[in-house]
Parts: structure tokens; C-alpha cells; sequence
């Protein structure tokens, strides 16, 4: 068992640091942005000296936003100098490469990627960029198994294999909305008895954060074009306005509030 | 204008294909009077004989009574002359996917049954907006978007063309219902809701397969166990035929006027081409020739 921190900011940060305490880590965790609205990215480095001094695994889901994710890198460069911790680096917004290239130690830096809830996954995609060490490489495995989830090794790519597919059908589902095809039950209805999808794509993006899935479908348009990965009008504004989902109250549906 | 008739008690089905007989048979067990029309008789013949096998099977299986299994099947009353259809409330065309067909098919019924009875299509990729005009009435037109197997599949898309009178759409959300289906509401949009936002699920794993960044038995893997979906999409279009996804896939990317993010995928034409097109021929993205 390791200590492991995770940094991160939304939903995907959190299951994982959870998922890592069940499975007997000792985790310190810092969310920020969409899961913790009073904290914000400039705290990392005071969160990052408050640690116990040996870390073993650091785990970085810094998602709705690119800028953030070099940041949070760029605190992590001056706290582990010339340190070996590997660094599992989510690619939802940035291949494990780019991310490698962000960092000081690029041999430390493994990709991976999974999608919200994690209870209904029994997989986690492995991600190896250009830099990263077989030794970083066998203890990001090895860490993502103790999650009591099978790795997968795939080839490195900003968004991973499961996430730039959900983005994406959340994305057209945000398009049919736009355009008014449909009301936003109708179309999870539709989807989930006309083709058997096991939730309703934007309920699914309420629930993994529609900040989050705007910095999936952005970091894509910028990586391999704006015309493909267009964020959709409705789901770009709903980000815009704060109404990530169901942990902000607000996203393609309304929750009620405790 | 002539309203919608709330009262549907007889239904026509054009057409004893795939969609038809499964469309006369849900009818038929729900209580309504079915005529059931096609142009080959031997087809008729054969659709009355699978309905027969199904509602037997689901007998045997206890899920309803011998009797409501005939009385279904006596229902259906199979025709030849599409004048049969005279006194159908409710007329369901699920001819084949050809607009020239469609359209004498609305022109055609539009003079055989009464003025306030609804004419509706279960198209999937053409516009309903298209169909109806060839109606004299294209307010009583609408589509109703059935999926396959009709008789298992709970949704139904009720697709309003640019004319249609809300009260025909409030009359076919009811029949749906009283059928057992969860209709839903689109706007007739390629594609509609389904046949729309299914098309990233194939054309996003194609594009990853593509770039090599992981073979289709991994996304398929990854899909299932990190998503929770029945099945992957490599092996849901083996099992839907690569042709036909390739096609639907096609269609809404032509009628978007070429959208980037519907841009068919060169890896299907390929199969395609190569005659792999999934389950029915033997081998696709996966091989199944060799199973016994
Ligand atoms: N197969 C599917 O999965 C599916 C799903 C939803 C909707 N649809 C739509 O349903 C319609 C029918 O599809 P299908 O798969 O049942 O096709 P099919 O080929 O199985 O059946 C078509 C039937 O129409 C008959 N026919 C031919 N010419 C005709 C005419 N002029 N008038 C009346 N009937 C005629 C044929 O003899 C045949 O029995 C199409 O519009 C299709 O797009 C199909």
C-alpha cells in the first residue's frame, strides 16, 4: 500500500482517491474548481508542502481546463525535484506526451483514463507516452490494479478510448438539444431503449461534469480540429454559467439541493 | 383542417417485411384490427407465418395466454388491394426505403381513407416532411419510428414533418402508449434522435482504430467494462451489418450537408467493400466463420 496524493477537479479525481482509501492507500487529496468551488489551483504548492514527506504515487485529474493542468504540473516540478514518484497523469485533456513535455521528470509521467462512476468500471485505461520509464510504467500498472480494476494497455492519445466517446455522444446529445430536436428526457429515453445505452447521455454528463466534458471536447478540437469536436451551444453556455451537473444542482437537469 | 381522429381502432400496415409484420403483430396484440398489406403475396404469407411462430413461442413461454395469442392473430387480416385500407383510422407504411415508393405509397392512400384518418411512416432516414407533402392532408402525416425486433423494442419515435397538427401527434404518443411503447417526440431532423446521437459511439471508435491507438476486441473491451454497454461498437456493427451502419452514417452526413462531426469513416467503406460485412456474412471487424 502506498501514500498516494490526487489532485485534481471533478468527479473522476474524487471516485479515484476514494476507490484508493477503500482499497487500503493512504490518500491526501486535493480537489479544486468543479468539485470544491472555495479552493483554487494557486493552493497546490501550500498543499503540496503540508505533505508527509514520501510520497509514492502522485494521481493528477485536472481536467476542465489545459492551463490549469501545466500549472498543476509546473507545482509539481518544483516540490519532487529530481524525485522518482511516478506521476499518473489523467489524458482527458492532454496526452500522457504533452504532459511528459510539461514536466521535469518526463520518465515519471504515465498516462491514464477512465470515465465517472467508476463503480461500473472494471477497467482502467493505461496510457504510456513517448518519455515514460518501463520502471514508471510497471508501478502506474501496478497501482491501478491494486485499484481492484484491470489495466488496459492503449496507445497515448488526449482523451483516451472511453472518454472521447462519452464526450462525444454527450456532445451530439447537446446538439440535438440546441437545435430543439427533442426535450432532454426524450433523447436519454431514446437512447437508452432505441440502442440499450446503459444511462442517458446528457444525464451521464450531468453526473461526470459538464466542465469536464468541455475540456475532453476541447482539448480534441484543439489536438485535431474545431470542426469535428465542436463544443455543442447549449453545453458550452451550461459550462460557461457554473451549471456543471448534478454536483452543482444544475447541468442539462435540475437536482434538488440538500 | 382536418384534426387527427383520437379513436385509432383499426390499424393499416404497409409493407409484411421485417418492420411490418413486427409492427401488425404489436398492433394486433394490443386490440386493434390490423390490415396488413404488401404487394407479394408470398411475402404476406411468410409474415403471417413468422407472427404466428412468435406469438406460439411467447405462449410456450407463458407470457401470454394461448387465447389472446389467437385472438392476436385473428385480427390480421392480410390484403393485396391497397384499397382494403379504406377504413383504417390509423395507416402504418413501412414500405421499402425508396422516397419514389413513399411518395406514390401517401398519394395513393390519400385517396382511399377517410379524410380524418392518420397516415403515418416509419422511415428512418428519410424526411417525413418530404413524405407528407405527397399527401393531400400532410397535416395527418407524421412518422412513427419503430425499431427492430418491433414486437421487443419499447421505443418509438414520433417524428412531426413540418405541417403535422399537434392533435396528430397527441394520437399517435397515445397509440404507442397503448401499445406498450415509450414514444417520445422528435422533430424531423436526419437521423432523428437515435440514428443522430448514436453516430459518435461508431465514428469516434473508428477514428481511435484509425490512428492505431488500440484494436477493436480493446475498444470493444474498454466500452463494455469501462462503460457499462452491452456491447461494444465494433461488435453492435457486426451485429447491425457494417453495410447498413455504413449507410446510415452516410445518409446523416449527407442530408447535414457534409457536418465534420458525422464524416463517414473510409475503415467501414473498406469492409464494405471487401464484402465483411459483419454477423450475416460470416466475418466483419470480428470472424465468426469459424464457429459451428
Ligand atoms: N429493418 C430495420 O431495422 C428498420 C428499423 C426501423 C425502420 N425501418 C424502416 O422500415 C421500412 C421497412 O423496412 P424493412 O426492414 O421492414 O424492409 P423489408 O425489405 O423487410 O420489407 C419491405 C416490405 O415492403 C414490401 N413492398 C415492396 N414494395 C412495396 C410497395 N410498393 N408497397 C407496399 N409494400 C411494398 C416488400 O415486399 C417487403 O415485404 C423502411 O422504411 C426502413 O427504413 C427499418
Amino acid at each position: 500500500m502506498s501514500n498516494v496524493i490526487v489532485i485534481g477537479d471533478g468527479l473522476l479525481a474524487q471516485e479515484v482517491a476514494t476507490l484508493a482509501e477503500q482499497t487500503g492507500h493512504s490518500v491526501t487529496t486535493f480537489l479544486y474548481g468543479g468539485m470544491d468551488r472555495s479552493t483554487q489551483i494557486g493552493q497546490v504548492p501550500e498543499f503540496l508542502r503540508e505533505m508527509a514527506n514520501r510520497v509514492e504515487i502522485i494521481v493528477e485529474a485536472s481536467i476542465a481546463h489545459r492551463q490549469e493542468k501545466q500549472a498543476v504540473l509546473a507545482h509539481l516540478n518544483d516540490r519532487f525535484v529530481g524525485s522518482d514518484e511516478p506521476i499518473l497523469s489523467a489524458v482527458l485533456n492532454a496526452s500522457a506526451t504533452e504532459v511528459g513535455s510539461w514536466s521535469r521528470h518526463p520518465v515519471n509521467v504515465v498516462g491514464w483514463a477512465a470515465i465517472p462512476p467508476l463503480v461500473d468500471s472494471g477497467v482502467f485505461e493505461l496510457m504510456p507516452g513517448k518519455h515514460s520509464s518501463a520502471n514508471s510504467i510497471a508501478l502506474a500498472r501496478d497501482f491501478l490494479a491494486s485499484l481492484g480494476k484491470d489495466p488496459v494497455l492503449v496507445e497515448d492519445t488526449v482523451g483516451g478510448v472511453f472518454p472521447r466517446i462519452i464526450a462525444n455522444l454527450v456532445n451530439e446529445a447537446a446538439f440535438t438539444l440546441t437545435e430543439q430536436v427533442a426535450e432532454a428526457e426524450d433523447i436519454d429515453t431514446a437512447m437508452k431503449l432505441g440502442t440499450n445505452y446503459p444511462y442517458g447521455p446528457l444525464a451521464w454528463g450531468d453526473r461526470i461534469g459538464l466542465d469536464q466534458v468541455v475540456g475532453i471536447l476541447t482539448a480534441l478540437g484543439e489536438a485535431y480540429g474545431q470542426d469535428r469536436y465542436r463544443v455543442a451551444p447549449r453545453l458550452a453556455q451550461l459550462a460557461q454559467a457554473g451549471h456543471w451537473g448534478k454536483a452543482s444542482g444544475q447541468g442539462f437537469y435540475t437536482y434538488p439541493t440538500e | 383542417m382536418i384534426l387527427g381522429n383520437a379513436e385509432v381502432r383499426t390499424i393499416g400496415v404497409i409493407g409484411s417485411g421485417v418492420m411490418g409484420s413486427g409492427i401488425a403483430q404489436v398492433a394486433a396484440q394490443s386490440g386493434y384490427a390490423v390490415r396488413l398489406f404488401d404487394v407479394d403475396e408470398t411475402l404476406l404469407e411468410k409474415a403471417v407465418g413468422s407472427i404466428a411462430g412468435f406469438l406460439r413461442r411467447a405462449a410456450e413461454k407463458g407470457k401470454l395466454t394461448p387465447e389472446a395469442a389467437e385472438n392476436a392473430l385473428t385480427r390480421i387480416t392480410t390484403t393485396l388491394s391497397l384499397g382494403e385500407c379504406e377504413p383504417c383510422d390509423l395507416v402504418i407504411e413501412a414500405a421499402p426505403e425508396s422516397i419514389g415508393i413513399k411518395e406514390s405509397l401517401f398519394r395513393e392512400l390519400s385517396s382511399i381513407v377517410r379524410s380524418d384518418a392518420i397516415l403515418a411512416t416509419n422511415t428512418s432516414t428519410l424526411g417525413v416532411t418530404q413524405i407528407a407533402a405527397a399527401a393531400t392532408y400532410p397535416e395527418r402525416v407524421v412518422g412513427m419510428h419503430f425499431f427492430n425486433p418491433a414486437p421487443l423494442m419499447k421505443l418509438v419515435e414520433v417524428i412531426a414533418g413540418a405541417d403535422t397538427s399537434d392533435e396528430v401527434i397527441g394520437t399517435v404518443i397515445e397509440t404507442a402508449r397503448h401499445m406498450g411503447k415509450n414514444p417520445v417526440r422528435a422533430k424531423d431532423t436526419p437521423g432523428f434522435i437515435v440514428n443522430r446521437v448514436a453516430r459518435p459511439f461508431y465514428l469516434e471508435a473508428l477514428r481511435l482504430l484509425q490512428d492505431g491507438i488500440a484494436s477493436p476486441e480493446t475498444i470493444d473491451l474498454l466500452v463494455r467494462k469501462g462503460g457499462g454497454f452491452r456491447m461494444g461498437p465494433f461488435e453492435l456493427m457486426d451485429l447491425i451489418g457494417i453495410d447498413v451502419n455504413y449507410a446510415a452514417s452516410r445518409s446523416v452526413y449527407e442530408q447535414y450537408f457534409q457536418e465534420p462531426r458525422f464524416r463517414p469513416s473510409i475503415l467501414q467503406q473498406r469492409m464494405v467493400d471487401s464484402r465483411h460485412l459483419g454477423r450475416k456474412s460470416g466475418r466483419g471487424w470480428y470472424r465468426y466463420d469459424e464457429e459451428t
